[in-house]
C-alpha cells in the first residue's frame, strides 16, 4: 500500500486535530463525584405551610451544621432559614383580611435557588453561580463582600459577614467550613450532604415532614406529586426570579 | 576642605542607617532553624496525591486550586491520582496538618496559608469560646 503525499498529510492534520482532545480526556479524568451523590436537574423544595408549627429546629439544626453564627444583632445577622409571617414572606399577597390562621402561620424563609437569579447576575467576580442542578451556589473563596448580590435578591436570602463568624460560634462542626468577616453566605441546599447521598438538614430535622425536597425535572418525584395535589405559591414572582421554594397553603 | 567634618558625620549616618536591619537583629534568631519535618511532608504528599517532598513543594497549591475548582464549582469530590488511586478532595483531610503548614511556610520565609480560617482545623475546634 503507498501513500500519496495529499492523503499523508490529511491524516497528519487529523492526527494532530485529536490530540488535545486526547489531553484534555486525560485531565478531566483526574476528578470524579461521589458515587453516593443524589442526582438532579433541577433541585427544589415545598414547604407544608399547613404542617409547620414554627418549632424552628429546622433552623437551629441548618446553622448548627453549617457553623452559621448567632450575632444576636438584627441588623448584623447571618442566617440561612429563618421564620418570617404572611406579611413578610408575601408582601405582594397580604392584604387587611387575610384569615386569622393564615396571619398566625408561620412561614420557613431561605434561598429560593432561583432558575433566573439575580445574586449571579450582578456578582463581579462569579463567586455567585448556578449549577447545572439548579443549586445556586457560592465559592467563599471568591467573595469580596461587595454586598450586590444582598441588594439584587428580592428575597433577603444573603448575609454579610459584618463580624469574626468563629467569634459568635459556640462550637464548630468540623465538617463544614465556617467563613470570614467581609464575605457573604446563604443556604447551598445542602450541596455538601446531597453530594455524599444524603438529604438537607432542615428536611431531616423537620418532626412534621413538613419541609420535601426533590427534583422537579423528574415527574414521579415526591416533590412533584404533592405540588401536583396541593394548590401552592411562591415568593415575589413579579420579581421574575423564577424561585424554586414552594408553600403549601 | 571645609566640608570634612560634614562628610564624615554623612558617611557614619549612611553607614549606620544602612546596616539598621542587621544590626537590630544582632544577636537574635527570628528564623526558625529547623528544617521541614520528612515524615509529615510525606504524610501530606501521601493525602494530595504526588509521590515526595519534591514534588508536594513544587505543585501542592496547583492541586489545592484544582481541588477547590472541582468541589466547588462541579461537584466533584474525589481526585484520581495518576496512579489510580481516589483521594477525598477535602481541606478536612488535611486539617491535622495544619500546624505543620505554618511551621513550614515560616521556615521558608512566606506568608501563612489563609486556608484554615475558614478551613477548620482540629487545633481550632478546641480553641473556640
Amino acid at each position: 500500500m503507498s501513500l500519496s503525499r495529499k492523503d499523508f498529510l490529511k491524516a497528519a492534520v487529523c492526527t494532530i486535530g485529536l490530540a488535545p482532545l486526547a489531553i484534555m480526556a486525560a485531565s478531566s479524568a483526574r476528578t470524579a463525584p461521589d458515587p453516593r451523590a443524589l442526582q438532579g436537574a433541577s433541585w427544589a423544595m415545598a414547604v407544608d405551610t399547613t404542617k409547620c408549627t414554627g418549632c424552628n429546629e429546622c433552623a437551629v439544626a441548618c446553622h448548627k451544621g453549617h457553623n452559621v453564627p448567632n450575632v444576636g444583632n438584627s441588623k448584623q445577622e447571618v442566617k440561612w432559614i429563618w421564620q418570617e409571617n404572611y406579611e413578610g414572606a408575601f408582601p405582594e399577597l397580604s392584604h387587611n383580611y387575610v384569615d386569622e390562621g393564615m396571619k398566625k402561620r408561620p412561614f420557613m424563609l431561605l434561598c429560593n435557588h432561583c432558575e433566573n437569579p439575580t445574586c449571579v447576575k450582578v456578582c463581579p467576580t462569579q463567586a455567585t453561580f448556578r449549577r447545572p442542578d439548579g443549586i445556586v451556589m457560592m465559592d467563599y473563596h471568591r467573595c469580596i463582600g461587595c454586598r450586590y448580590c444582598m441588594t439584587g435578591c428580592p428575597y433577603g436570602a444573603r448575609s454579610l459577614n459584618f463580624n469574626e463568624p468563629r467569634d459568635f460560634l459556640k462550637e464548630i462542626n468540623p465538617e463544614f467550613p465556617t467563613r470570614v468577616k467581609g464575605v457573604v453566605e446563604k443556604c447551598n441546599f445542602c450541596e455538601e450532604r446531597l453530594a455524599i447521598g444524603k438529604k438537607p438538614l432542615c428536611v431531616e430535622a423537620c418532626r412534621y415532614q413538613a419541609l420535601t425536597f426533590g427534583d422537579l425535572a423528574d415527574a414521579n418525584s415526591e416533590i412533584r406529586k404533592l405540588l401536583n395535589d396541593h394548590p401552592s405559591q411562591q415568593r415575589k414572582l413579579s420579581f421574575g426570579t423564577k424561585p424554586k421554594v414552594f408553600y403549601i397553603v | 576642605m571645609n566640608n570634612n567634618r560634614l562628610v564624615a558625620l554623612g558617611l557614619i549616618l549612611f553607614v549606620v542607617i544602612f546596616t539598621f536591619p542587621v544590626l537590630m537583629n544582632l544577636g537574635k534568631t527570628t528564623v526558625q532553624t529547623q528544617p521541614p519535618d520528612a515524615l509529615a511532608m510525606q504524610g501530606l504528599a501521601d493525602k494530595l496525591g504526588v509521590k515526595n517532598e519534591q514534588e508536594y513543594r513544587e505543585k501542592h497549591m496547583q492541586i489545592l486550586s484544582e481541588w477547590k475548582g472541582a468541589v466547588v464549582r462541579d461537584g466533584k469530590r474525589i481526585y484520581v491520582t495518576q496512579d489510580g488511586r481516589e483521594i477525598p478532595m477535602s481541606m478536612e483531610n488535611l486539617a491535622s496538618q495544619s500546624q505543620y503548614c505554618n511551621a513550614c511556610h515560616d521556615y521558608a520565609g512566606i506568608e501563612k496559608p489563609k486556608c484554615w480560617t475558614c478551613h477548620v482545623a482540629p487545633d481550632d475546634v478546641k480553641g473556640v469560646k
